[in-house]
């Protein structure tokens, strides 16, 4: 079985800078890559300086290429399955498409994916018009007539009160979930209109949002909006592996990405379970794969 | 008995009033360590349907019920042995090793 200095799960921004890092590093490396990236339903990704409004894909292979120059690292277009400690320290990784390698160590950069709130077609419209992060994507939205589908309080009124950075025409739809006296309370001071009742439909043309229409026949026109989807690891392998969890889900790490199992790191909104920016996720790749090269050498 | 695919809690609670044990599978369509385990599932109701009954819950369909489970990570399965709730069962596991673990 190939032996590998590090295993990188995952070829998001922070997969992908962290396997750079080790290729430079002289690091021998499988990236494992499955093509299930969070943001490739995106048309642009924003914030990350130089490559303000890239196409996913396009920053993706531009990555790629970036890390091809180093033949330390090895590609497999493979899905993990299984990682397991062996009783000599060392993880064994096999793949969807019967692949095994080990590793002396891995980093866990495989992303979260979302759960949309229960409307219908709500995904035809993820990425275009409808977003889940206004840090990412508000600009393009600004000053616009604007939903925001949350079915759940505690994020609702903190999403409103951030969009409203943004554009203070907002409409927040609980898709039929109550809210709180204090909620709503502190919406009205906003001018933030809630509606509470089911959404029947959206209604737009080629994932552009123009209309949504709740269960009573009530029709209100918003350009785009906001979701508050909640995320999931696509796997469990930190589980797996033991890795301390927060209360939150999150994965307890150091600042470098060192989870709570001796040679097990992770980076990106995996180790967060939550949604990220490029930069950050790709800065923590960069992070972890430091303390990889660090961690090897003493 | 086949596999029962289940969304809501109503649903879930009536699957729960049964003498057999319940196994419950969170899963998703862009998962393939899902699809996978969902060979193993097949494979375990066509021998054990007799002992044990299987639930699964898509968590694009049912966030509700996934968030209720605590569900973090895919894909996630819990035994529930007259209303007890079990650890949770995480990951791919393969077929020998999924029966060792429900203990049929």
């Amino acid at each position: 079985m190939e032996f590998f200095d590090c295993a990188v799960i995952g070829a998001g921004a922070a997969g992908l800078n962290a396997s750079l890092i080790l290729g430079r590093s002289r690091k021998k490396v499988a990236l494992f890559d499955n093509g299930t990236n969070r943001n490739r339903v995106t048309q642009e990704s924003h914030g990350f300086l130089t490559r303000d409004g890239i196409k996913p894909a396009e920053f993706k292979e531009i990555a790629i290429n970036d890390v091809k120059k180093y033949s330390s690292v090895h590609f497999y277009k493979n899905t993990v399955m299984n990682i397991t400690k062996q009783s000599n320290g060392l993880f064994k990784i096999e793949t969807l498409e019967d692949v095994e390698i080990v590793a002396e160590r891995i980093i866990l950069a495989t992303g979260v994916q979302e759960e949309f709130p229960s409307v219908s077609d709500i995904k035809k419209y993820y990425g275009k018009s409808l977003f889940s992060c206004p840090t990412c994507d508000g600009w393009e939205l600004r000053d616009q007539p604007l939903i925001i589908i949350s079915e759940n309080e505690e994020h609702t009124l903190f999403k409103g009160k951030l969009i409203y950075n943004w554009s203070k025409d907002l409409v927040i739809a609980t898709n039929g979930q109550e809210l709180s006296t204090p909620t709503l309370n502190e919406l009205q001071r906003k001018d933030i209109t809630v509606i509470t009742e089911p959404i029947q439909n959206l209604n737009g043309e080629d994932g552009y949002l123009n209309k949504v229409v709740f269960s009573s026949g009530l029709e209100i026109e918003r350009a785009g909006g906001f979701i508050v989807p909640i995320f999931v690891r696509p796997n469990q392998f930190a589980e797996q592996l033991s890795c301390q969890l927060n209360e939150n889900g999150s994965i307890v790490t150091d600042e470098a990405g060192r989870t709570s199992q001796e040679n097990v790191y992770a980076a990106g909104e995996t180790a967060k379970l939550g949604q990220s920016s490029l930069i950050v996720a790709a800065a923590e790749g960069y992070k972890s794969a430091m303390a990889v090269v660090f961690d090897s050498t003493i | 008995m086949a596999i029962a695919h289940v969304t809501t809690k109503q649903e879930l609670r009536e699957h729960l009033e049964t003498e057999k044990m319940v196994l419950i599978n969170f899963w998703a369509e862009w998962c393939s360590p899902c699809k996978m385990f969902g060979m193993v599932l097949n494979q375990l109701n066509d021998e054990c349907s007799d002992k044990v009954k299987i639930l699964r819950v898509n968590v694009d369909k049912s966030p509700e019920l996934a968030a209720e489970y605590q569900v973090l990570g895919i894909p996630h399965s819990r035994l529930i042995i007259h209303n007890k709730l079990h650890e949770p069962i995480v990951g791919y596991i393969p077929f020998e090793n999924l029966k060792q673990i429900i203990g049929v």
